[in-house]
């Protein structure tokens, strides 16, 4: 079995070095600014386009060309390092090595995408979001990692014994409306991933003098697109891609970008009403069918199918990262309060107060002393992205660095003796004051209290105040498991808690955990559109369901602006709710009677 | 006065008859009656807040009162009861109330910091409407002057906390400086320089500068002030020209290296005698300035500069001014620099504000010159003393036993202190709101538990049925619409002229009708009033509670269903009503309690979307509006609100576990 996987990482691995190499020394198949990105399958492409197939053909030949480019090379990099993880393991005591031989390829990773030439396929994770593609990326890889390398690379259960995973996700399967949320839900993420190539003004292929464009493509991968028109390169921006030829352009299957205004169906076009277009010689005409705004447009004339199709990556997005955000502060707090309870964190007086000393220093450095650090690299060219990695370094290395200086003071008998921290308690207190503050007034008094609106931040705020039911299940679950025998065991064995938390409890303790995430999800989702639609926190540009939702107010006999988007939220939560419902039947076998 | 006393006669009357007739009957009953501490504790606990409601309401009327009195007749007579039945009871309780204290602390910090940090001034806000305009033309006064006397009514002038953290750098001086803008433009050169004295000294500069400048007089210059405008032209020599600007020479060109020094863009020249007859418009070149003055060095003409050249000159400069205030960036700072260069260079009737503009750069460059960025590396904390805003507002400024309601009492007083945007008391608004908010989510939660109880107890009895099935995915599917959805589309339906105009969605009475008249009502005219305005946001509200109190009240009676005591109660013969509703439902009652403490908090801050469809004019939209307006004593007052009736939630809702299920004991030993 490890050799399939080998010899699959390895053809992966090829397969990604092809993709990464090979767009330097192609530049036959290019655009027309010539700047050298490879267009995958172009013989395919072509041939599709001389049998002259309908246009939303096209979506198919984009999958095509898109999966290979994306998944391929991230999964390439991934099984990569695997791999030379599993390789490497081959010498004997080499742990060191390991981790070096994983971070190393990390920031080779992390480099390669830092690349141009690669960030256009980081934008399509998340538009604009290219940083938290780099902190999910490592996340990831790190996840990937840590996987113990048996366990991953080995069959997994050899006996036929009960297996709780395999039963759990047989209950889950045997649950049709969750299984069916599944696929829904694997709709909307396919159509938050494609969304530019399923809502777009600008075309997906351009065929022009015999050479094939793809504008959408270049779009994404080239921060100042521009095509050839009559001998001068054009920038994208000034160019009226219906104009152009219509035999000869294959079009989204939504021709709209959400952004973009409709000078002549303003003021709430209908959907089924009169939808003018002008064409020629000044002269006004009825909407042509494929161009028509088939769910309307809003007050200036924005698309409303576009911004809903644009919108649901950013109602995913916020989902996950947010609940990403929270899972990871409410699993650890939640695992920490409970196994230590209020009567187990025993450790030198000196180290505690080295760890606040150190906390003090990480926040005056982070945030006081490099305050305005990132406006300052924003204004003057420099990298954000550096900024926050410093400010993070900081913020939690210095805490780390600190509670390591404690040894030095080791020999002072008052400073090294032994002090109870009553963890639980804070952490429960904790709980119970941002409980106690009602959510949604929190957040917007937060989301109100930015200088600039941002989507990332609102994510941030929706994570850092709803991890409260996360760490209180998890507490639950570690008082349990705490108690049981195996646990016992750990200690007896001289594990460090550090193992037995992360190693031995966690797992055992995530079943509640997942079932709260994806009832979170549903309700930071409700939660963001609930902000969108009070106008608060979400840039103002910004197409979202909750934001068309409050476009409604403005003209009540716009029906299409209430259905639509009220549909799609509906939607999702639902699906969410559904699987949540779906795992709980499934986790708690003793719902099942 | 009269009222308030009343008030608070009936409410020590409704506190201490329960206790004393509990007394006297446990007395008689039981002979062996010992006063313990407990009692002078818990009715010192209690009385402290039955005080705390007296402040916080104020002036009542008599549904008020009886409101009030009821509840503390309530929970006095569960307190004496408890005293001398279960004191453990009791005695956890009080811990309970007692760790209310430090959490309910933590919030008022959380709120505080949160909304200091925020970029909102409410001074701005004040000084900038309509009133604070009016106010300043008035008294006569600036706009900075009137900003200085907001912030000091507010107390902002103040440091905000009892210490502060922040670099060696950091002054003290910072927060004293009116304008936001400012401060977080010397807030920002301070993280960059370092060193706050020459920082004030370079804002100082600017603001002389600024000051300087404005006292030019754009139509002085244009009427013509011989000796300052129109200098002579002098000869000093045969060969250096140059003007007589304030008795100072100024030559044309410098001697050196022949480059104009002082060009001007043209030149009107007209007879002194009538000053509009064009006579000739000159623009100068390097070259011909020279000669074309000395040949018309007469006294008979004479240059001046167009209106507008003057204004736009005196705008820009001022402009200039201001973006020196307001930003740090050196590239603009440099693009400043360069802009007013130019225009002092052109045009000479700038020349009397120049030293000032001199003096402003020459502290620009002190500044970079000896700047001390090294301090901002290291930690310091500065003790600011009792005198700091969280503490006036904790405290207040009323000294103790005075009677004077003018000066804020503080929290600890019960005292919020007042709006600053409308300057009332914020107690009172609060009040007012959350009478209005929390009749809406009583009736919507009455509502709900009236609905769900029976079709989750139906559901859970027939279970597997059609019925059982068919309200499970309805009310699925209610609990997954969101509210802001259904709000609009009930309106959309319900409130329009065009498919039904059964309600009404805007507020919660006539808008034509004033608020006095309505509040002049009886309070059942009223509600009769309110009706049809309450209807849609209550629906709006309950639904989705629907399918939570349903579903959970489902699983609980499922599982009483199972247990043995009920197939014994069916097999003794009972009635299956009697099964179902004395024995299991009694029995499945727990998990709604847990429910029941999210009640409260509810009608403070869990309405705000749908109170601002409906423009119900509530806690929530008064939340709301003090966000966007940087009100932040209203927004504190909500928070902390919220908070101690989260907890009074959740203590409740553990007493009445005890209630239901006599099992469950509070006072658990470890």
């Amino acid at each position: 079995m490890s050799l399939i996987v080998q010899h699959i990482g390895l053809h992966l691995l090829v397969l990604a070095v092809i993709t990464a190499i090979l767009p330097y020394f192609f530049s036959r198949t290019t655009d027309a600014s010539n700047k050298g990105y490879l267009i995958p399958f172009y013989g395919l492409i072509k041939a599709i386009q001389k049998t002259k197939l309908p246009w939303w053909f096209s979506l198919i030949i984009i999958q095509c060309y898109w999966l290979p480019l994306n998944w391929v090379h991230f999964i390439g990099i991934a099984i990569f390092f695997l791999w030379i993880y599993r390789w490497a393991s081959f010498f004997e005591g080499t742990e060191r090595l390991n981790r070096l031989i994983i971070i190393s390829g990390l920031l080779l990773s992390f480099y390669s995408l830092l690349h141009p030439v690669y960030q256009g396929y980081t934008g399509l994770f998340i538009n604009g979001l290219f940083e938290l593609d780099m902190i999910a990326l490592i996340a990831g890889l790190l996840l990937l990692s840590r996987l113990n390398k048996e366990k991953f690379l080995k069959k997994k259960y050899h006996s036929k014994e009960f297996n709780f995973t395999k039963y759990a996700l047989q209950q889950f399967h045997k649950n049709i409306p969750a299984r069916v949320g599944l696929y829904i839900l694997g709709g909307l993420v396919m159509i938050g991933f494609y969304a530019d190539f399923l809502a777009n003004s600008t075309p997906i292929f351009v065929e022009q003098d015999g050479k094939l464009h793809t504008p959408v493509y270049t779009q994404l991968i080239d921060p100042t697109p521009s095509f050839e028109l009559d001998g001068k390169d054009v920038p994208y921006g000034q160019i009226q891609w219906r104009k152009l030829s219509k035999e000869k352009s294959y079009f989204a299957l939504i021709p709209y970008s959400p952004t973009d205004n409709d000078k002549y169906n303003r003021n709430f076009a209908s959907p089924g009403g009169k939808q003018r277009d002008k064409l020629g010689q000044g002269k006004f005409v009825e909407m042509d069918g494929r161009f028509r705004h088939h769910l309307g447009t809003d007050q200036i004339g924005r698309d409303v199918a576009a911004g809903l199709v644009h919108a649901t990556r950013i109602s995913l997005t916020v989902g996950l990262i947010s609940m990403g955000i929270a899972a990871l502060i409410g699993i650890v707090l939640g695992a920490l309060a409970g196994f230590y309870g209020n009567d187990r964190l025993l450790a030198p007086r000196i180290t505690y107060l080295m760890i606040i000393l150190g906390l003090v220093m990480g926040y005056f450095y982070a945030f006081v002393t490099m305050e305005f650090a990132a406006e300052n690299a924003r204004n003057e060219d420099g990298s954000v992205l550096l900024v926050y990695l410093i400010k993070s370094l900081l913020l939690f290395g210095l805490p780390v660095l600190f509670a390591y200086l404690s040894k030095l003071f080791m020999g002072i008998k008052f400073l090294a003796k032994p002090m109870l921290i009553p963890l639980d308690r804070i952490v429960m207190r904790a709980i119970e004051v941002l409980n106690s503050i009602p959510r949604l007034l929190l957040i917007i008094t937060i989301a109100a209290s930015f200088e600039e609106k941002s989507l990332v931040l609102i994510m941030i705020v929706i994570g850092l105040t709803s991890w409260t039911g996360i760490a209180r299940f998890t507490r639950a679950e570690f008082l349990r498991i705490r108690e049981l025998n195996y646990m016992e065991a750990t200690r007896a064995l001289g594990y460090s808690n550090r193992r037995a938390i992360f190693k031995h409890a966690t797992p055992n303790a995530l079943a509640p955990v997942f079932v709260s995430i994806a009832f979170g999800i549903a309700s930071a989702i409700l939660i963001e559109s609930s902000l969108s639609f009070l106008g608060i926190g979400v840039p103002e540009e910004t197409v979202t369901w909750g934001s068309l939702l409050n476009e409604y107010r403005q003209n009540d006999e716009a029906w299409w602006l209430i259905v639509f988007p009220g549909l799609a939220i509906f939607v999702t939560i639902t699906i969410y709710n559904l699987i949540g419902e779906g795992l709980r039947d499934a986790l708690d076998p003793k719902l099942k009677k | 006065m009269i009222s308030s006393l009343l008030h608070i006669v009936i409410c020590l009357i409704a506190w201490f008859t329960p206790g004393f007739i509990a007394a006297y009957a446990l007395n008689k009953r039981e002979q062996n009656f010992e006063p313990k501490w407990n009692l002078l504790l818990g009715i010192g606990v209690l009385s402290a807040f039955g005080t705390v409601f007296i402040v916080f309401g104020g002036q009542k009327d008599v549904f008020e009162l009886v409101f009030y009195a009821g509840i503390i007749f309530i929970s006095a007579f569960l307190t004496t009861r408890l005293m001398f039945n279960e004191p453990q009871k009791l005695l956890y309780i009080l811990k309970r109330v007692v760790l209310f204290i430090p959490t309910f602390f933590i919030i008022t910090l959380l709120a505080f910091f949160i909304l200091k940090s925020s970029p909102m001034d409410p001074v701005e806000a004040i000084a900038n409407s309509k009133a604070g305009k009016s106010a300043a033309q008035q008294n006569n006064v600036s706009n900075d002057q009137v900003k200085a006397q907001v912030r000091k009514r507010l107390g902002l002038d103040k440091p905000t906390f009892y210490f502060s953290f922040g670099t060696l750098a950091d002054s003290d001086e910072l927060h004293k400086v009116i304008d936001q803008n400012h401060r977080e433009n010397l807030h920002r050169l301070t993280r960059k320089y370092g060193n706050w004295k020459e920082i004030n000294d370079y804002y100082n500069s600017i603001k002389k500068a600024k000051a300087d400048l404005t006292q030019l007089s754009v139509d002085s210059i244009y009427d013509a002030n011989t000796e300052f405008l129109f200098p002579e032209i002098v000869q000093r020599d045969t060969a250096v020209e140059g003007w007589m600007v304030n008795g100072q020479f100024r030559p044309y060109i410098d001697s050196s290296n022949k480059t104009v020094l002082y060009k001007k863009n043209c030149i009107h020249l007209y007879d002194s005698s009538h000053r509009d007859s064009v006579k000739e418009w000159v623009c100068f070149k390097k070259d011909t300035i020279y000669k074309e003055y000395r040949y018309r060095a007469d006294s008979s003409l004479r240059y001046i500069y167009k209106k507008d050249d003057i204004n736009n000159s005196k705008n820009t400069i001022l402009n200039n001014y201001n973006t020196l205030l307001e930003s740090e960036n050196d590239a603009v700072v440099k693009d400043v620099f360069s802009r007013s260069d130019s225009l002092f260079d052109a045009y000479s009737f700038l020349y009397p504000y120049d030293k000032s503009y001199h003096r402003l750069k020459k502290a620009r460059k002190i500044m970079e010159q000896k700047s001390t960025s090294w301090k901002n590396y290291i930690p310091s904390i500065q003790i600011n003393g009792m005198d700091n805003q969280y503490h006036a507002w904790l405290v207040g400024t009323r000294p103790f036993g005075s009677q004077d309601t003018t000066l804020p009492g503080g929290l600890i007083r019960g005292d919020f202190g007042l709006s600053y945007l409308t300057g009332e008391s914020v107690n009172a608004e609060i009040w007012r709101k959350f009478k209005i908010s929390f009749e809406l989510v009583l009736i919507a939660v009455i509502l709900a538990y009236l609905v769900s109880i029976p079709i989750g107890v139906y559901g859970a009895y027939k279970k597997d049925s059609l019925f059982d099935k068919g309200s499970s995915l309805i009310l699925f599917i209610l609990y997954s619409l969101p509210n802001f959805f259904v709000a609009l589309l009930l309106i959309r339906y319900f409130s329009n002229p065009d498919n039904f105009m059964w309600f009404y969605s805007n507020g919660y009475h006539d808008y034509t009708m004033a608020e006095d008249v309505y509040y002049e009502m009886s309070y059942w005219e009223r509600l009769k009033h309110s009706a049809p305005y309450m209807v849609l946001p209550i629906v709006s509200y309950c639904y989705a509670m629907f399918a939570f109190i349903s579903r959970i009240m489902r699983v609980g009676m499922l599982e009483t269903l199972n247990q043995d005591y009920i197939r014994t109660a069916r097999a003794k013969g009972l009635s299956e009503s009697k099964v179902v509703w004395k024995h299991a439902f009694k029995n499945s009652l727990l998990p709604i309690i847990t429910i029941f403490a999210n009640i409260f908090p509810l009608a403070v801050g869990g309405s705000v979307i749908i109170e601002m469809i409906f423009s119900y004019n509530g806690m929530g939209m008064a939340s709301l509006k003090a966000i966007y307006e940087g009100d932040y004593p209203i927004v504190i007052a909500v928070f902390c609100l919220a908070g101690m009736l989260t907890m009074i939630g959740y203590l409740v809702s553990d007493i009445m576990y005890t209630l239901v299920d006599p099992r469950i004991s509070l006072s658990k030993k470890k």
